[in-house]
């Protein structure tokens, strides 16, 4: 495991228990890198967002956990076993929504997919199944292959949880439902998380609509992890300070924090910075600047302040 | 009871929870021995995750506003008094917002002070018409 | 419920039962079809059999003695034909490659694959053995008799004979013995094994296939130029088993007349020979096919 962390936020959630951890695990396609050496800890029954940019290596991760993309370096451990050697075993534990909303078995119906999809799970639970394709207005007599992406990616849901798996893995969950169906799912999600104890991986670029769920947050950003931990822990470290500042005036090396990012023009300007509040203000105030406001950020706030951070090399 | 979460609200959402019930006593529309709605129920209805719910309930048990009935649910305390404890912490709520706003745009509390006084004297609550803004 | 006594795996057997029930409804339609077509053969056979005068007009010949001979060239090729379809059929949508669902399924990847092949092995069988019978019955329904029962003209000039040669013979008693009936089974196997092997084995079945056709003509345009009697007797060998060859050529007797003569006769030796040959072979390519799509 990879101590030192060149990044601005903390990567290492500690001891434990996790549901899933990887150590170092590299990918790579052709020339290219995909995952880059990711250290990814999903603690027991939590509800962990994914964010990161296209092409950050998230739907990578995901299927690397599944067993479907061979690793080239790392360990991983889902639930208690590596994936790759005893995949059928770990799939069973597994929800799995892929990022394409495409059907094998386009030619049956979504009934008949349900029920092929009850066999290889013994823990379908049929009347839980039957709950959720009325909730999400299923016709369990179409053929799979004239189903809209809408419709395709609620079956994908269904699928996912009606066998109640100890783990879910998520991809782009919410994409292609409309207002109505995207938020009738987080109530399915609150409602499945009440009922069965649950550890979930959402990789998501609309944060905004999970965010409420959420209580672990992972950045990742080529094929690297930026930040790993505790939405509180986020919202309470990573902040915006918008201050006032007299002409010319510069920002002192020492503020007792991080900058992530900065915005601003001459005497207004914005700071993202990891670190204690009250150490932080002290400092901003003692270098000269006065300190007007400080919030907290959404995550899609938080992962934006970073990725640009990162591209300004801040 | 009715709960709005805010997205853009600083207060982390169990807190908004928790001020959610402590605003319906405040108010009245919760009264002492009333039920509130279950973990599943409640979080289902804000779409959160229900951990946040439990968070907000076992809080709000450690404050005495409310008791969790084993089997039976969660209800309002019997023994609670909105008036004493409530209100008070509602109001400073309220003007620690007010006055984190107004850092925000430059003034000092004694200006804060000043424009509460003569709108409040002046505007009833929800007349946001007036020219001069809030 | 605590997730150490919550089974979360199948068992095989579900898994196989399963996988029987599916690949049946992915191949229903097609075979149908070719049902509904045999079926239209099979009953114009029997009503042309039951009413010569029918055939008279058609200026054809009597279907009176109609013998039904499975080692007839053309009738194993179409088994053979249907069966390296069938693969393609079997893994309609759901392509070995890429992130196809079938993938995320709890089920160790390569033992699928094969349970895959092995069900679409059984539905080959089942459907090869609906058409028999049904051309067994038409036959019956006909008037005509199953298995050949005559003498046959075996040429005693050597294997190196071509078509008009002048030649004699010797009469041998035949009747088609019992392993000319299963002969067309065991090709159709070696080659739906064959087939399915391409397919696990290659993003691109259809290249390779074409690939694999041009080199297996090599041995053919070897034999147009060079005289090799052992690869001679390779390639007819493989040609017979597959249903293409019956060692049949026209021989010029003394009298100046033309007889049908046998080159030679099939024995149960060429044919388990072959057989166990080219379902070995197909069979391993197959297991190690699968190996492509095993866990990571």
């Amino acid at each position: 495991m990879t101590a030192t962390t060149t990044s601005a936020l903390p990567v290492n959630l500690g001891d434990g228990p996790f549901a899933v951890s990887t150590a170092g695990l590299v990918k790579r396609y052709g020339s290219s890198t995909a995952l880059n050496g990711v250290d990814l800890q999903l603690p027991e029954h939590a509800v962990y967002v994914l964010v990161g940019p296209n092409g950050a290596g998230k739907s990578t991760l995901l299927r690397t956990l599944m067993g479907l993309v061979r690793r080239h370096a790392g360990d991983v451990n889902v639930l208690g076993a590596d994936p790759g050697l005893e995949g059928g075993h770990v799939r069973g534990r597994i929800g799995y929504v892929p990022e394409d909303h495409r059907f094998g078995y386009s030619w049956l119906t979504v009934g008949q997919l349900l029920e092929h999809h009850a066999v290889y799970y013994p823990s379908w639970d049929p009347a839980y199944a039957r709950r959720l394709t009325e909730m999400y207005d299923v016709d369990p007599d179409k053929k799979c292959h004239t189903l809209s992406k809408g419709q395709s990616r609620r079956v994908q849901l269904i699928l996912a949880l009606a066998h109640r798996p100890p783990l879910l893995l998520l991809d782009e969950p919410t994409d292609g439902l409309d207002h109505v169906v995207r938020d009738a799912t987080l109530s399915i999600l609150s409602e499945h998380l009440a009922d069965s104890p649950t550890t979930v991986l959402i990789s998501t670029h609309r944060v905004y609509e999970v965010e409420p769920l959420v209580d672990h947050v992972g950045v990742l950003s080529d094929g690297r992890l930026l930040g790993q931990l505790p939405r509180g822990d986020l919202r309470g470290s990573l902040l915006r300070y918008s201050a006032d500042v007299p002409e010319r005036w510069s920002l002192p090396k020492e503020i007792g924090g991080r900058v992530v990012n900065r915005r601003g023009r001459a005497r207004e300007i914005e700071w993202t910075v990891w670190g204690d509040r009250d150490e932080v203000t002290r400092g901003l105030s003692q270098a000269g600047a006065t300190v007007r406001e400080v919030a907290s950020l959404s995550v899609d706030e938080a992962a934006i302040a970073l990725f640009s951070g990162e591209e300004a090399g801040s | 009871m009715q709960i709005h979460l805010s997205r853009s609200d600083e207060r982390p959402l169990y807190v908004q929870i928790m001020d959610g019930v402590r605003r319906g006593l405040v108010r009245g529309t919760l009264r002492p021995e009333d039920p509130l709605p279950s973990v599943r129920d409640l979080a289902s209805e804000l779409r959160v995750n229900p951990r946040t719910v439990s968070q907000a309930y076992a809080e709000l048990e450690r404050d005495g506003v409310v008791q969790v009935r084993h089997g039976k649910g969660t209800f309002v305390a019997p023994e609670v008094r909105p008036d004493q404890r409530e209100r008070p912490r509602l109001a400073k709520q309220v003007a620690r917002r007010a006055l984190a706003d107004a850092s925000r745009n430059g003034l000092v509390l004694e200006e804060l002070l000043e424009a509460l006084r003569e709108i409040g004297e002046r505007e009833s609550p929800g007349d946001d018409t007036k020219e001069d803004g809030r | 419920m605590t997730d150490a006594t919550v089974e979360r795996t199948p068992a095989f057997r579900a898994v196989w039962r399963e996988q029987l029930h599916v690949v049946g409804l992915s191949i229903q339609r097609e075979v149908v079809i070719a049902a509904a077509l045999l079926g239209l053969f099979c009953l114009a056979g029997v009503v042309l059999a039951r009413f010569p005068a029918l055939l008279a007009l058609m200026g054809e010949g009597s279907l009176a003695d109609f013998r039904l001979d499975p080692a007839e060239p053309g009738l194993g090729l179409i088994g053979v034909f249907a069966a390296l379809l069938l693969p393609l059929i079997v893994w309609k949508g759901e392509r070995p490659f890429g992130d196809t669902p079938i993938w995320s399924l709890p089920v160790d990847h390569r033992r699928h694959a094969l349970t895959k092949v092995a069900v679409g092995w059984v539905w080959l069988m089942v459907i090869l053995g609906g058409a028999f019978l049904c051309v067994v019955l038409a036959t019956l329904a006909g008037g005509g008799a199953l298995g050949a029962d005559e003498v046959r003209q075996l040429i005693t000039d050597g294997a190196a004979f071509s078509d008009g040669e002048a030649g004699a013979t010797r009469g041998v008693a035949w009747t088609t013995p019992w392993w000319e009936w299963v002969q067309p089974f065991t090709a159709a196997t070696a080659a739906y094994m064959l087939a399915s092997a391409l397919l696990l084995a290659t993003a691109y079945p259809y290249r390779w296939a074409v690939v694999l056709y041009v080199l297996g003509a090599v041995p053919f345009l070897v034999l147009e130029f060079f005289e090799i009697d052992s690869l001679q007797r390779g390639v007819d060998l493989f040609a017979w088993f597959i249903g293409a060859e019956d060692f049949v050529r026209f021989v010029r007797l003394p009298t100046g007349e033309f007889a049908r003569g046998w080159l030679s006769l099939p024995t149960m030796g060429m044919w388990i020979a072959s057989a166990a040959f080219w379902i070995s072979v197909g069979v391993a390519c197959v297991v190690a096919a699968s190996s492509r799509v095993r866990d990571h």
